[in-house]
């Protein structure tokens, strides 16, 4: 019998070989410089262009008087100490009082930068500054009421990935020369490139503006940029970031006066001399402290203790009379929260029972429940023969580091591990400490291993 | 040798056009499996190959065009930017059908599932199942750890096989 996976890769093997869309290369390339022009031509006449075409500038240097900020078209104006913008194409002077600016420097992010003392900048989780192993992102927001949007810090995370791409900005032009700021767009990248104030157009929403490479011709070319002393792309991509707004995603405008500011804020990014792109994972994205290995037994459940029970998995629990519980039906899993927060949840098995088992978990086993024998599929991969496990669940803790401090039931054998459980044929249920972004107090995980070692089938 | 020699020139110059008219096809296909259904899959490889375009010199010379295309596509189909697109043109997508024992032609059978999948699950799979890639090069592709990778494998060819007994019904 013809497995029906087979079939439909078939299939849809046999539908994209098939599927011949209309593309003609002239077509495509002239669509393309097309997208380029029309681009720079509506610049030209969008109102936003007093402030944004042929744009000056000058930003003061009252936060950092040793290193002044200057944004121009070339040729280059002389440095002022004056606040303001101001167009070479019209009359048009436009101030940017920068007062009482707040400035930000992280070790997490290539570049500083400066902001108006009423915009908010979130995404700082304790010290890891936003970071998570797929990326770091910052989003500065106006202040409330306005209807500029606001500007996004985005860099690459530290596991192999390009979150922070060329694609997300389309056709981008230059606005102005940021003088001072080079980086890197390149792997091959020898030299470094001038950095500049661009933008795009953002569909119907107007214009969005970002920092960015030029190439040698001048032309804009990278909105994923570097910056340091020497090009990390070789080995670094988590280098690459992009500052910028995304009028798309998140809505407001950039253009009317109060946008000025939003110019300045990009305007103002420096290299930051303290950010190191090779900071080791578990240095700078450590983002839960260690704790001290629980032994199982050390608490053990007593009559104040609450009993649940899971008729689905086939599994019952007793758990501490101050942890809260709650069920949400549609995603059929339970919530254990301890006093603190931190959280136990009990889930089904929602999309049928072939979760691969994880062959790099770096979890230890502290003991087994021996009232809840379990079987596991443990196949690590679609191309695998599924291994077939079976005995007492083992109670496994994994150290917080990357992710929160956690114990949970398991099933192993060499190096799989395969947290989806089935106690006496039911449905497969996985059950361990998540957090969410907590670890849990000492005496919360003495509870939690408690918790699971109280686990019989029912 | 010689033979060998100028296939070498030739590839080290190919042009955009001659690149189009050898991989255009399979980047269709590519974009097809990506997307889960026609109208997005011809926006996404038209999408991604004018925007190789203005960096064709470079990326035909020291670059790896076709690698760079497939990640454009990739890319465009999880960009929030792109997906805001696609709700404007949701009504001109191609209907899907929500009854498995509705008989659809072979290709929009197989369409319909994959596209039922969220796109990063759809994408996963794609990458895994049908161009058997290593979990680390979905992982590197669509920016996440490879243990996420495998889980939106699992999870996609969990639903797939989910929906696949459905039809049988």
């Amino acid at each position: 019998m013809t497995d029906p996976m087979d079939e439909w890769r078939r299939r849809l093997q046999d539908a994209a070989e098939a599927f011949r869309p209309d593309l003609d290369a002239a077509e495509l390339a002239a669509t393309s410089r097309k997208r380029r022009r029309n681009a720079g031509i509506a610049g030209g006449l969008v109102g936003v262009a007093a402030v944004a075409v042929a744009l000056t500038l000058l930003v003061p240097t009252m936060l950092r008087p040793n290193a002044p900020v200057l944004a121009t078209p070339l040729p280059v104006p002389s440095a002022s100490t004056t606040p303001s913008t101001s167009s070479t194409s019209s009359s048009d002077t436009i101030t940017v009082p920068m007062d009482g600016w707040k400035h930000f420097a992280s070790k997490e992010y290539p570049i500083t930068f400066d902001f108006p003392k009423d915009w908010v900048l979130s995404g700082l989780i304790g010290r890891t500054a936003g970071c998570s192993m797929s990326g770091c992102q910052l989003t500065l927001s106006p202040p409330k009421g306005s209807s500029v949007t606001p500007v996004v810090l985005n860099r690459n995370g530290f596991e192999a990935n390009d979150n922070v791409t060329d694609g997300f900005y389309s056709s981008p032009e230059m606005v102005a020369a940021i003088p001072g700021l080079t980086g890197w767009a390149r792997v091959a990248d020898g030299t470094a490139r001038p950095i500049v104030l661009a933008r795009s157009r953002a569909g119907a929403h107007g214009w969005d503006y970002f920092l960015a490479a030029t190439s040698d011709d001048g032309s804009v070319e990278s909105t994923a940029i570097a910056v340091g002393d020497a090009n990390p792309l070789g080995d670094r991509r988590e280098a690459l970031f992009s500052f910028g707004t995304a009028l798309d995603n998140l809505g407001g405008t950039t253009s009317g006066e109060q946008a000025q500011a939003l110019l300045m804020i990009l305007a103002s990014a420096r290299p930051n001399p303290d950010y190191h792109p090779t900071m080791p994972v578990n240095g700078v994205l450590a983002q839960f402290d260690s704790m001290k290995t629980p032994v199982l037994g050390a608490v053990a459940p007593d009559a104040s203790w609450r009993t649940l029970t899971v008729d689905a998995a086939g599994i019952r629990l007793r758990y501490p009379d101050d942890w809260k519980v709650s069920h949400d039906a549609e995603q059929e899993e339970w919530t254990l929260a301890a006093p603190s927060g931190y959280q136990l949840r009990v889930g089904l098995a929602r999309d049928g029972d072939e979760y691969f088992a994880d062959e790099s978990d770096s979890s230890v086993v502290l003991g087994t429940v021996a009232a809840a024998p379990a079987t596991a599929d443990a196949a690590t991969d679609f191309n695998q023969p599924v291994v077939t496990l079976s005995g007492p669940a083992e109670i496994r803790w994994r150290n917080g580091g990357t992710d929160v401090a956690s114990a949970y039931l398991a099933l192993s054998r060499d190096s799989r591990v395969q947290d989806l459980l089935h106690f006496g044929g039911h449905r497969g249920v996985q059950l361990g400490g998540v957090g969410p972004g907590i670890n849990p107090t000492a005496a919360e995980l003495d509870q939690l291993v408690a918790i699971l070692a109280s686990v019989t089938t029912s | 040798m010689s033979e060998y020699a100028v296939q070498v020139a030739v590839h080290a110059t190919t042009s955009f056009e001659s690149f189009v008219a050898s991989n255009g096809s399979s980047l269709a296909g590519f974009a097809l499996m990506v997307a889960g259904n026609r109208q997005d899959a011809q926006d996404l490889v038209q999408d991604a190959l004018i925007a190789a375009y203005p960096r064709w010199q470079r990326l035909s010379e020291g670059g790896d065009p076709l690698a760079y295309v497939r990640r454009c596509i990739v890319n465009r189909q999880i960009s929030v930017r792109r997906k805001l697109y696609r709700l404007v043109a949701l009504g001109d997508r191609e209907p899907v059908s929500a009854d498995p024992t509705v008989q659809l032609a072979d290709a929009d059978w197989a369409l319909s599932l994959v596209g039922q999948l969220p796109d990063r699950q759809r994408i996963a799979v794609i990458l895994r199942v049908m161009e058997d890639r290593s979990f680390a090069e979905v992982a590197e592709l669509l920016g996440v750890s490879e243990a996420n990778a495998r889980k939106l494998v699992s999870r996609g060819v969990a639903a797939l096989r989910t929906h696949l007994s459905e039809g049988e019904h």
